[in-house]
């Protein structure tokens, strides 16, 4: 809110420091200071108060009375007229007030005989320089009053009440009403109005209505200065969509006692202002009187809370400035008298806030806890995921982060199945069609930041990313911390022996390659080229997916290639062992063996070393492909497999004869297979 | 007479000593091995020699013959290699070695998870879908209330209308959901992405991540929370730093603030980064709200504890000096493969 420097002056008794030096001492001991500016030869100070505060504070007496505290200065009131009626010619008012709870006080008078006239050219300016237009004396008052105390005002042309009735009370479904700024508002069952004998005249602490305004001929008003509950003025406000200043600070909570000084201050400024008239009917709604809150406070729960000594004097003078009364009940306990507007203010801690900041969180000094200290308990999820972010810069893979996020488009670019949409977590509200569900896998914007960089004309991409994806079940959402890369180019082998690679560095046992079943884990299924993607099982257990991208998709994110993995590192984390062991190596020499192998076109190199492991035996220390040829001049549907075999012992030299015998066995085992041919 | 090999094989050595390029090399080698070689015609001639002579000079001669080569011959190489190497130009690039990059909110993430864990700190972590009693009531944030204004939420399209969910706005949650199942005293941080239903700009995201940070014990109090934030952050800019606290309002802390730190680009005399006030806004926190521990099971009477929440965008864009924070998720490996 912006608050006029000469306005705040008028209201505190002692002369305040410059601009600047005021807006330093409010940073440091209220509230934030968006900004110090001058205009029109005022001084302006933006002050950001937020929600505890803005119901007693977002108006100059509060912000006043804040100062006057902290400067340890006093508050000068405004000139107050008491109330006082006389007799006019007429006819009182009837208000009623159906929803007691919700109008805890309806507090009124009636002036007859006004004078239409414009304000005086100094209320204008200040006005205007705070950001509300001027329309004529009686509307001005009823702002001013506002932005000087706090206290919503509305006034109603009195000869547009008909019937001579106001009554309070909610509305039914489907009911309209016309407002001040020109809008037609069809209002939400249960919305509080007040309606005359025939129709409604205003949106209760929201807008007034059009047919009760007043205008330049208005010769007879009402002044109404009522309290209307927060929490169903908040949520009336949100219903109907209209954010009017007082609506808003209705929603912060207005102290039901303020509406005697705010209504004395109106009679006041009608004075004033010389737009004549008298009071001739007060009207006062008020069964419930609110009286002011008591804490106890224990000065030894101050010092331990700050981490500092208050002297006694100093804590009650602080709280005393602020308008709090504090009565000792013993040594270092009292009993403080919470004034009403400080609806804030319930429990001794807040209490503590403000002596703490008065008298200055600066005079606070750093200090370690003395606490005794627990070692903390390692995050083994966490380390896991560090390890593998870890492997996987090791295997020369760049760390993105991506958005949470996949929009409406991506699910016809990735190609998502309806099934699989359906399987999305929905966000409502979304920013944009762009962003409207949660990825239920990594590799969609993985993929779309590995095609930007394509595009630029980068080679040899490689991105991987640790991150949450999600899911909807029915009616639960899942989430899981997954862990994927993508490789530019025809990479599958290359995106296996990543895999591989960081499964041996986190200890696991070896991953079998399973094409059985085609369903990934997360994400969509025609992400995947059915030919070239597996199943990355260990234990029996699915922990993830690798292969190579649809060709389909690759074409339309214009990557010639790319190869993909994505792993549940939860279940990585279940079958990871971070146990290091030293195996010797042996001491004797190692005998290697060549054996060559044609075999059909669909038998894999894992069926070929099926055969061949178990038929060598204990001897055989290592099996390595290092030739797979698949050419037409091998013959129709054939191809070639070459294997180095390692023979070693950890007890002894091996025989030259042993050799043989093993190897004899191996070459006779692929033999039995008649459609194997062993070179 | 016999001819005088070993004076002969003396001299050649003599000779092939001073040898000191490839031409003189050539020039010592035909004068004693080429056609007309001293020791070729020696060899020659043996023939001419007495039968009794013959097979005792041929034996020398022979010998020499092959030392005197195996000589040459290593010289040659030496030679040779020292052609070579005066003739690389060793300013050609190195072989370019391929090598991956950690982004940068990692590594700032495993350097702030390292001071806090040095001063006692557990890292915890949290759902990122949230339900709206743990975002928000628990932390003392009503419904129908205008401080849940200051959380901009993006909610989840369900069919509950009771305690419904949402992407968390803040890593606040697992305050929630920590105490829940632990006993006092504790100290944690918890680390996380959350979001914020706002437009994306240079200095915002609808997605970012918070370290929250929570301490309880008997005694904890606002000179601890300045201790161990100073501590912090001296530790994380290897300088010594100021702190400042400023009055704040969160619904799940009693007192508040905000936290302010001396701004290390100019020493504090003003400039563009701080706004020329010398300060930086680094973070919110306060002290937890008595409602709080009631909300989890505690007995706040004889609890006390300070919470802290920052932004670890903005504080890594500040260690790595980044001028927009959507270059963070942004993929590009120009930004990426500068970490």
């Amino acid at each position: 809110m912006i608050f006029s420097y000469s306005w705040l002056q008028e209201l505190v008794s002692s002369k305040l420091p410059v601009p600047s030096e005021l807006a330093d001492v409010l940073n440091a001991h209220a509230f934030e200071v968006e900004e110090v500016e001058k205009r029109g030869g005022e001084w302006l100070l933006n002050l950001s108060v937020l929600p505890n505060r803005a119901g007693e504070c977002t108006n100059h007496l509060g912000m006043a009375r804040e100062i006057a505290a902290i400067l340890k200065s006093g508050l000068k009131m405004p000139p107050l007229l008491p109330m006082r009626t006389q007799k006019g010619s007429l006819a009182p008012l009837e208000v009623s007030v159906r929803d007691l709870e919700l109008v805890p006080r309806y507090a009124a008078f009636v002036v007859e005989g006004v004078e239409g006239k414009d304000s005086p050219a100094w209320m204008k300016k200040r006005l205007e320089l705070v950001g509300v237009n001027s329309i004529n004396a009686l509307v001005d008052i009823s702002n001013y009053v506002m932005l000087e105390m706090g206290q919503p005002l509305h006034v109603f042309d009195y000869d547009e009440i008909r019937g001579g009735i106001m009554r309070l009370k909610k509305v039914q479904e489907g009911e309209e009403i016309a407002t001040l700024e020109g809008g037609i508002h069809r209002l939400p069952a249960g919305t509080l109005v007040i309606e005359d004998a025939e129709r409604l005249i205003d949106l209760a602490g929201i807008k007034g209505g059009a047919v009760s305004g007043v205008s330049q001929g208005t010769r007879n008003v009402v002044f109404q200065a009522a309290t209307f509950e927060k929490f169903f003025m908040y949520a009336s406000r949100k219903r109907i969509g209209l954010e009017t200043p007082a609506a808003v600070l209705y929603g912060y909570g207005i102290d039901p006692n303020l509406a005697d000084e705010a209504l004395a201050r109106t009679a006041s400024l009608l004075r004033e202002l010389g737009v004549g008239g008298k009071i001739v009917q007060n009207i006062d709604i008020y069964p419930k009187k609110i009286r002011p809150r008591k804490i106890a406070l224990e000065l030894e729960r101050v010092n331990s809370l700050l981490g500092k000594k208050v002297p006694e004097g100093e804590a009650m003078g602080i709280l005393k400035r602020l308008g709090f009364s504090c009565t000792k009940k013993g040594p270092g306990r009292f009993a403080v008298e919470v004034p009403t507007r400080r609806q804030d203010v319930q429990l001794p801690e807040d209490l503590i806030e403000e002596i703490g900041r008065i008298s200055g969180y600066e005079n606070i000094f750093p200090q370690l806890p003395t606490e005794y200290l627990i070692p903390p308990e390692p995050n083994e999820r966490l380390l896991l995921e560090e390890d593998s972010r870890d492997v996987l810069r090791e295997a020369g893979f760049t760390e993105t982060y991506g958005y949470s996020f996949i929009g409406e488009k991506d699910l016809s670019l990735f190609a998502y199945t309806s099934e699989e949409a359906e399987g999305l977590a929905e966000v409502e509200n979304p920013i944009s069609s762009e962003y409207r569900y949660l990825r239920d896998s990594l590799l969609p914007n993985q993929l779309r930041a590995l095609a930007q960089n394509v595009a630029h004309g980068r080679q040899g991409v490689r991105f991987f990313e640790a991150g949450t994806s999600f899911a909807r079940m029915g009616e639960k959402f899942s989430e899981r911390r997954l862990l994927a890369g993508v490789l530019q180019g025809d990479a599958f082998f290359e995106a296996k022996g990543v895999v591989d690679f960081l499964l041996e560095r986190l200890g696991s046992e070896e991953a079998w390659y399973d094409t059985s079943n085609q369903a990934p884990s997360f994400g969509p299924q025609g992400l995947w080229d059915n030919d070239r993607s597996a199943e990355i099982k260990i234990a029996g257990r699915r922990i993830g997916f690798v292969g190579s991208l649809s060709a389909q998709i690759a074409a339309r994110l214009k990557i010639p290639r790319a190869a993909m993995f994505e792993l549940d590192t939860e279940m990585l984390g279940e079958i990871a062992n971070t146990e290091t062991e030293y195996h010797e190596p042996s001491k004797f020499p190692s005998v290697l063996r060549d054996i060559a192998v044609f075999v059909p076109h669909d038998v894999k190199v894992a069926d070929v070393l099926n055969v061949m492991e178990p038929a060598g035996g204990e001897l055989v220390a290592d099996i390595d492909l290092f030739d797979l040829y698949d050419a037409e001049e091998l013959g129709e549907g054939r191809k070639s497999m070459a294997f180095h075999i390692t023979f070693q012992s950890q007890e002894r030299t091996l025989k030259g004869s042993e050799v043989d015998q093993a190897e004899s066995a191996m070459r006779e085992a692929l033999k039995a297979n008649p459609e194997w041919e062993v070179r | 007479m016999a001819p005088d090999v070993s004076g002969l094989k003396k001299r050649a050595e003599e000779e092939l000593k001073g040898v000191g390029n490839l031409k003189d090399l050539d020039e010592v080698f035909r004068k004693y091995l080429g056609r007309k070689g001293e020791l070729t015609l020696v060899l020659r001639s043996l023939v001419q020699l007495p039968v009794e002579q013959r097979s005792l000079v041929s034996k020398e001669a022979n010998a020499a013959r092959d030392e005197l080569r195996q000589l040459t011959e290593e010289l040659r190489k030496a030679l040779e290699g020292s052609v070579r190497q005066g003739g690389l130009d060793v300013t050609a690039p190195g072989v370019r070695i391929v090598r991956g990059h950690l982004h940068p909110l990692t590594r700032l993430q495993r350097e702030v998870n390292g001071i806090f864990s040095g001063m006692g700190f557990s890292v915890v972590e949290g759902p990122e879908i949230e339900d709206e009693w743990h975002n928000f009531d628990a932390l003392n944030i009503p419904a129908n209330h205008p401080s849940r204004d200051m959380w901009d939420t993006f909610w989840m399209k369900e069919k509950l209308t009771k305690n419904r969910h949402l992407l968390r706005t803040h890593t606040s949650p697992v305050q929630i959901r920590y105490m829940e199942h632990h006993e006092p005293p504790l100290r944690v941080i918890v680390p996380g992405r959350v979001f914020r239903y706002e437009a994306t700009d240079a200095r915002h995201g609808f997605n970012f991540y918070q370290l929250e940070g929570l301490m309880v014990g008997k005694q904890v109090s606002v000179a601890n929370f300045k201790g161990v934030i100073m501590e912090f952050y001296k530790r994380l800019f290897r300088s010594e730093v100021k702190v400042r606290l400023r009055p704040s309002y969160f619904p799940f802390t009693e007192p508040s603030f905000e936290v302010d730190m001396s701004c290390l680009l100019c020493g504090q005399k003003g400039c563009g980064s701080c706004g020329q006030s010398g300060w930086l806004e680094m973070m919110g926190a306060g002290m937890v709200h008595p409602k709080v521990f009631e909300a989890v099971g505690y007995n706040p009477k004889f609890l006390q504890g300070f919470a802290f929440g920052m932004g670890l965008d903005r504080l890594a864009m500040m260690r790595y000096k980044i001028n927009d924070a959507r270059l963070l998720y942004s993929g590009s490996l120009k930004f990426l493969e500068q970490f």
